[in-house]
């Protein structure tokens, strides 16, 4: 006979990994120890500042919020994947998504701005390209020490193709207007990439085009170009309906010439952007858990302190189901990314950067140490470099398929939990919903966008239908 | 010409020349000022003339209304406001810009002033929030309950210059920015006993139909923009009007515009219809074309996200005004009452 033991609030907002707890899984502490740490950066660092940077974004789109950048830098928020041996924080998948969730509660825009290179490193993950793995990386853990970080954008999007690109067949039909040419010691880049997240800011740029663009799936490559490259210049910075604390600008190449050594070599471009969107898609989707729960807060602390017709609100039955909607779609939005979060870590692209043995025992060590090593040179080696090529090429398509099916219905759930419940919040508080200083009404805006970005939502049920349901569910 | 088709003419006028080309200024107010010769534009369209006690007069406020939400939810808010302002026989013969709480239901306002009777005459504390046209109007109209009996409601015209009343700075809203709302507080002001108006229950039913017109508007406005940029964009090689889910995106769009000009024309005749109807109404019609505009977004993209195309300012205004006359669940549990 076994005895019940009576849930604590971990183990009720997370009943998956309290499960996965109960039978010896080791890191579950790790996620509790980095979501309060998480809870108290955002406490201090977000949610005082986070109406405020709306706003001043909201006059000025290319306006940055340095101050929380540079405490997200320091204490480690944008290297949290990055392996340990590289001097990044080594968390596991899992982890950072929870932490994701905690940032996005206090506002969307600057949990972007503080995430959105993370598609870039999972697409140079997704190359394999070890070597340019490691540069970056160590550029990116040494800037953040310093509280300038050397952001990552991805840019990906074209005026006249966005969706296209996230899908082979679309991609073969598409009208592209970038072509990276071939030309004597490199390529030379042409056209205009629109509504990349921190474009104008950040200061590598993962760069995906064509070189042939009559075979556009082929062809497609990945180059790393840098700001300030001859040729590639900071267009319009756009003026959003919300999430304005995450510039998204435009790039125009213009012969810009890119050497050869900094085109990403490996696995198919197709294929290191379906290993990271399958990873990246289900972040969006904590994005969206995020804002369903903040708007779950925010009415629940409103129907609490209101009155309707002499009686408080919280007290009135109709609005009690409302408010347990709204709690039923946060843990909706929560199992669907916990889903997407321990399929990549068993199938996608988490499961090739899971934390090993070395990593962990790196985790003991101080930075100090660590920036002694000659990691770069290890992990860039060509040994290395091919090693990881091999796992990719080994990743079968019925694991990219579950996990990147399984991202695309994380990211499908959680948004449109997170859409809803903004609605909810918003029916319930009536004009108090609709003002800027309450917060709700930003919620609406900024939870918009997640339903467009990393694929529009129909593509993503596209991703699903196609992966999981027209050729019958594959075992893994 | 028919009286709607003038009305329609004038709004459209209007628009076309003092709104579609201050469309950013308009919708980052309070953060930038409101075009010069706006508000004198919607006022020399002259329709404080109109008498919405009578079919033809709510009917040219509402066809005002909607012509104007096709260009911008935030005229056609401001000329709403005025028209429910003066819906009191007491406000009937002003000629300034009134103010009043548009998104509360004013027959059971969640806020009110407390009303008390003295000897110089009636005299009001407290506070209303998100009064519409408060910045710039003239005077207001705002709900309060009297101290000795709290079932009782009254409205009372106060005008902006009134001792003790203090309007707040301009507010930052969801959607329809460039109608300037703010909160107003009263501190022991007095006014005279005949501008405190005992409320008739069913005082501002007849603008369901004007404030369906709005929601109308923005419907009919995203649904045109959707179409169009359908037919024009294309993925994988063809015209996104031609995939399978875009069609049935737009069917559905279409299907709900027509809620929403079904619902207008029926509230707005007002046939027969009571308040439960009245608010079923409406209420259908503010989920419709919410979910239009929404859709709009989706149809457009990453495009429809950015203000340059104007969706994302109509899902804000159409979100906004599903809010009109009343917050939507106490409305749902009015109808609930009625039944």
């Amino acid at each position: 006979m076994t005895t019940a033991i009576e849930p604590d609030g971990f183990e009720r907002d997370y009943p998956v990994l309290a499960y996965l707890s109960r039978y010896g899984v080791g890191h579950v502490q790790d996620l509790r120890d980095i979501l309060e740490e998480a809870a108290a950066f955002r406490r201090h660092h977000i949610d005082p500042v986070a109406l405020d940077v709306d706003r001043q974004a909201m006059a000025d789109p290319c306006y940055v919020a340095d101050g929380v950048l540079e405490a997200a830098a320091r204490q480690g928020w944008l290297t949290t994947m990055i392996p340990r041996l590289l001097g990044g924080r080594g968390l596991p998948l899992g982890a950072t998504m929870m932490a994701l969730e905690e940032l996005s509660v206090g506002c969307l825009g600057l949990a972007n701005l503080i995430a959105a290179h993370g598609l870039a490193l999972c697409t140079i993950a997704g190359t394999g390209d070890v070597q340019r793995m490691a540069e970056v990386c160590r550029e990116l853990v040494l800037s953040s020490a310093n509280g300038r970080p050397a952001l990552l954008s991805t840019a990906l999007t074209e005026p006249s193709a966005g969706t296209d690109y996230e899908d082979e067949d679309l991609l073969r039909l598409a009208r592209l207007s970038s072509e990276a040419r071939p030309a004597p010691g490199g390529y030379i880049l042409g056209g205009r990439k629109v509504f990349i997240s921190n474009g104008s800011i950040a200061e590598t740029h993962v760069v995906i085009m064509p070189t042939d663009r009559k075979r556009p799936v082929e062809s497609l490559a990945a180059f790393l170009v840098r700001r300030g490259t001859p040729g590639l210049s900071v267009g319009r910075v756009e003026r959003k309906m919300g999430q304005k604390a995450c510039p998204a600008a435009e790039l125009v190449f213009e012969d810009c010439f890119v050497p050869e050594d900094r085109r990403l070599v490996g696995a198919p471009v197709m294929r290191a952007l379906d290993l990271a969107l399958g990873a990246t898609r289900g972040a969006v989707g904590v994005f969206g858990a995020g804002v369903a729960r903040a708007a779950f807060e925010r009415a629940l602390a409103y129907a609490r302190t209101h009155e309707h017709e002499g009686r408080p609100l919280i007290e009135q039955q109709w609005a009690q189901f409302r408010l347990t909607e709204m709690r039923r779609n946060l843990m909706v939005a929560r199992a669907a990314y916990v889903e997407a979060m321990l399929s990549n870590e068993l199938f996608g692209l988490a499961s090739l950067l899971r934390p090993n043995a070395l990593e962990r025992a790196a985790r003991l060590l101080p930075d100090a140490v660590i920036d002694r090593l000659p990691v770069e040179r290890v992990v860039g080696s060509r040994l290395v470099g091919e090693a990881f090529a091999r796992a990719i090429a080994h990743m079968s398509e019925a694991m990219i398929g579950v996990s990147s099916a399984l991202g695309a219905h994380g990211k499908v759930t959680g948004t449109d939990m997170g859409m809803r419940n903004c609605e909810l919040a918003l029916d319930l508080m009536g004009e108090d919903g609709l003002r800027h200083d309450r917060g709700v009404e930003k919620l609406f805006r900024d939870a918009r966008l997640l339903q467009i970005y990393e694929g529009t939502n129909q593509l993503n049920r596209m991703e699903v239908h196609k992966r999981l349901i027209a050729g019958g569910v594959q075992r893994v | 010409m028919s009286d709607d088709s003038l009305v329609r003419q004038n709004a459209g006028r209007f628009c076309r020349q003092h709104v579609e080309p201050h469309l950013h200024a308009l919708d980052h107010f309070p953060d930038e000022p409101l075009p010069s010769g706006f508000l004198e534009g919607i006022a020399s369209l002259e329709l404080e003339d109109l008498d919405t006690n009578e079919p033809e007069g709510l009917a040219m406020l509402a066809e005002a209304v909607r012509t104007m939400a096709e260009a911008a939810a935030a005229p056609a808010a401001i000329v709403l406001a005025d028209a429910v302002a003066r819906a009191l026989p007491a406000t009937a013969g002003e000629r300034r810009l009134g103010a009043c709480p548009l998104y509360a239901d004013v027959a059971r306002p969640t806020y009110r002033l407390a009303l008390r009777h003295t000897k110089g005459g009636v005299e009001i504390s407290g506070r209303v929030p998100f009064v519409v046209n408060a910045p710039v109007a003239a005077w207001m109209v705002l709900p309060a309950a009297d101290a000795e009996d709290v079932d009782g409601t009254f409205l009372v015209h106060v005008d902006a210059d009134q001792p003790g009343l203090t309007v707040g700075k301009p507010l930052l809203t969801l959607g329809m920015r460039g109608c300037p709302t703010a909160d107003v507080v009263l501190t022991n002001a007095v006014v005279r006993p005949d501008r405190c108006t005992p409320l008739a229950p069913d005082a501002f039913e007849r603008f369901f139909g004007p404030a369906a017109a709005l929601v109308a508007g923005t419907a009919g406005a995203s649904w045109r923009a959707a179409t169009a940029y359908a037919r024009e964009r294309v993925q994988g090689g063809r015209p996104i009007v031609e995939h399978g889910e875009m069609r049935s995106m737009l069917a559905e769009m279409g299907a709900d515009v027509s809620v929403c000009d079904m619902a207008r024309r029926a509230l707005v005749a007002r046939d027969g219809i009571d308040r439960r109807e009245a608010i079923t109404l409406f209420l259908r019609a503010r989920q419709a074309a919410i979910r239009v505009a929404d859709l709009g977004v989706q149809v457009l993209g990453g495009n429809g996200y950015m203000e340059d195309y104007g969706q994302e300012r109509r899902l804000r205004d159409a979100r906004q005004g599903g809010c009109l006359l009343g917050r939507p669940d106490a409305l749902r549990m009015e109808i609930a009452d009625l039944i």
